[in-house]
């Protein structure tokens, strides 16, 4: 494993996510979409890339308001310009991740309401025991929520590898997101959740 | 089509064999010397690993399709399971999931659907890892200019030119395409028949480190390791403004008309690789480089081998079976190798066995002949090639034989001159381009497709 800092990958992976979830859209529905990746601290941050890009969508601004402080790896919004949606990256450079860093991302993804969330490791995969938690469960990839409200929340998750000669993300086949065309279709899905319903 | 499918096609257009099972297919992996278990074992294990890491979940999680994989007797990636879905988006893409996809595929629809750049090197990335050579040998003249090479089997130009045009469209400006043609393969040897070795579309590592991408770790950690060799950053150009240099002239070979090639491709005689861009009617074929250079096309062919050489009886047998060459009176000529050397060293672009300034028998092809027939009596070929350099050979046998004579076989016309000795013999192509140039036209409805119709003796008198 080499001495570079788990942060100094952050620029190459915000990169490549970008540029494949634009161009899955662009592939498959013709739709243009908007990916917005940045690192830090969640609530300035989205009002940063609100404000920034003149963003109009409807619920972003209350959104980016209620969200409690939180800091993140990577986080980005994906918008259609009429919907949105937040993913969590919680990036690792561990030789093997283990459900604490599992756990880590589940409760970013609680506290922040984030739908997606992906477990990145650099160079390296996960811990046996996460491996077997993931295959044989999936109520630990995909949670749903009751909150006290009554409303639902639920959030998918996976684990990958980021390849750091390559530049290129390896899949686990772990959790609920295998890959980043399936991150695509489940994003597309929900961006059309009301036209289905 | 998306991003893992892009890259799915990439491994399967670049190596994917069908049968008639829709249970099971593989992708071939042609990694020979340089993925050989039994010499690298540390490489061995990583592609393994590649294979496991990259190629394995990214058909189970698109297509539900296992995937293993076999080093013995060769590499291969075994994918199992149900490939109908597979199957049926490869036929949605015109792709014919039969036999060695590469040989025949079609990539014009797979290449409509690369929205883009990033598309397309997912798309790149597949063929990389499959055939993306990184052999260390792959380099231009010296270890400066390292090279990726995709290695292409078949007689699918139309393959190689789409192939090329996308990569050109991320920066990745080829280098040189070597197509599977005898113009290509054996330019100087008109009779060689083993001349089908595949294409090689090369473009530097430095190129493509910039604009292309490998998902196999172990392609990568090639590709850098070979770049750590160049003493110098390569810079491509596009192949719209890279000049167009013919050093020499090509043979015209006996299998230019084989029904092996494509129709475009057929009964043409080419003398650069970017001559068949032109051909293929590529868009960033350089047009008016290669107008300029037909113009003069008379300096660039020969209706005869350049050089060819053999044993003796095979020798004989080409000459009697070429009426131009059987019907010859020849005149028997000697010279030390001495007296060769020294006209050589005089003048190495000079014509020999000829009253014309512009026609004749080239000296350097002279010394490449006489140092075959020096190699044969010392003890110095290697298959038909020389061992090491051909001046030194020549230098070392003139010095320990200084009377022994090169026997020259020179015809009444302009045919190729014959050099003999007790086993071994060659051929050598006379240069006669006044006379060459009433050979050539052009196809009616392609106008860089040049034609060469055979000489007769009427033309060299």
């Amino acid at each position: 494993m080499n001495n570079k800092s788990e942060i100094s990958y952050y620029p190459e992976i915000m990169s490549f996510i970008e540029a494949q979830i634009i161009s899955n859209f662009k592939a498959s529905y013709g739709k243009e979409l908007q990916v917005f990746c940045k690192t830090g601290e969640l609530s300035s941050g989205l009002r940063n890339i609100i404000n920034e890009n003149h963003l109009k969508i409807k619920d972003i601004d209350d959104f980016a308001t209620s969200v409690p402080p939180l800091n993140l790896d990577i986080f980005a919004i994906i918008t259609d310009g009429n919907k949105f949606e937040i993913l969590i990256l919680e990036i690792k450079k561990t030789k093997s991740v283990g459900l604490n860093q599992w756990s880590q991302l589940v409760g970013y993804c609680i506290v922040s309401n984030a739908r997606f969330g992906l477990l990145i490791n650099i160079d390296a995969g996960a811990s046996l025991r996460l491996i077997d938690l993931l295959q044989n469960d999936i109520n630990i990839s995909t949670i749903q929520r009751i909150k006290a409200q009554g409303n639902n929340s639920v959030h998918i998750l996976g684990m990958m590898e980021w390849n750091s000669m390559t530049k290129n993300i390896e899949y686990s086949n772990l959790g609920s997101v295998p890959s980043i065309s399936k991150l695509c279709n489940l994003i597309w899905e929900r961006f059309n959740e009301d036209f289905q319903s | 089509m998306n991003t893992d499918k892009a890259y799915i096609f990439g491994l399967i257009i670049g190596g994917g064999v069908f049968g008639n099972s829709k249970d099971t297919f593989y992708i071939k992996l042609p990694y020979e010397q340089w993925g050989d278990a039994a010499k690298n074992p540390t490489r061995a294990g990583k592609i393994a690993n590649d294979i496991l890491k990259v190629v394995r979940p990214v058909f189970k999680s698109i297509y539900n399709i296992d995937v293993s994989y076999e080093v013995s007797p060769k590499w291969r990636i075994v994918c199992s399971g149900d490939c109908s879905v597979l199957l049926n988006d490869l036929v949605d893409h015109d792709i014919n999931p039969l036999g060695e996809v590469r040989k025949n595929a079609y990539i014009k629809t797979v290449i409509m659907q690369l929205i883009d750049d990033n598309m397309k090197r997912r798309f790149l990335a597949g063929l990389a890892d499959t055939i993306g050579s990184t052999t260390p040998s792959h380099r231009r003249f010296s270890d400066d200019t390292q090279i990726l090479s995709f290695e292409i089997a078949g007689f699918n130009f139309d393959f190689v030119c789409d192939l090329c045009k996308l990569l050109s469209s991320i920066g990745c400006y080829p280098d040189q395409v070597l197509w599977n043609h005898p113009n290509m393969h054996s330019g100087r040897d008109a009779y060689y028949k083993s001349w089908k070795k595949g294409f090689k579309l090369r473009v530097t590592l430095d190129q493509y480190s910039n604009f292309g991408v490998f998902a196999f770790r172990t392609k990568a950690e090639s590709s850098a390791e070979n770049r750590k060799k160049q003493n110098k950053t390569n810079i491509a150009e596009h192949c719209k403004v890279k000049a167009v240099k013919v050093h020499d002239a090509t043979a015209v070979h006996v299998d230019e008309n084989s029904l092996i090639l494509p129709e475009t491709i057929r009964g043409g005689h080419y003398i650069h690789h970017k001559h068949f861009c032109a051909v293929l009617g590529c868009e960033n074929a350089p047009y008016s480089d290669i107008d300029e250079c037909l113009s003069s096309a008379e300096k660039y062919i020969n209706p005869f081998t350049i050089l060819h050489k053999g044993m003796r009886i095979e020798i004989d047998n080409i000459v009697n079976s070429t009426e131009i060459m059987k019907s010859r009176d020849y005149n028997e000529v000697s010279y030390t190798v001495e007296d060769l050397l020294s006209v050589f060293e005089t003048n190495s672009m000079a014509l020999i066995f000829s009253d014309s300034i512009d026609s004749g028998y080239p000296i350097s092809t002279i010394i490449d002949a006489i140092t075959y027939i020096v190699a044969a009596k010392t003890g110095m070929l290697h298959g038909k090639r020389p061992r090491g350099n051909r001046l030194n050979l020549l230098n070392e046998f003139a010095k320990n034989n200084p009377k022994t004579d090169i026997v020259f076989l020179v015809p009444d016309l302009l045919t190729p001159l014959i050099v003999v000795d007790d086993d071994v013999a060659a051929l050598v192509g006379p240069v006669n381009p006044k006379v060459y140039k009433k050979l050539i036209s052009f196809d009616k409805t392609n106008k860089y497709k040049m034609l060469v119709r055979n000489i007769t003796e009427n033309d060299l008198k």
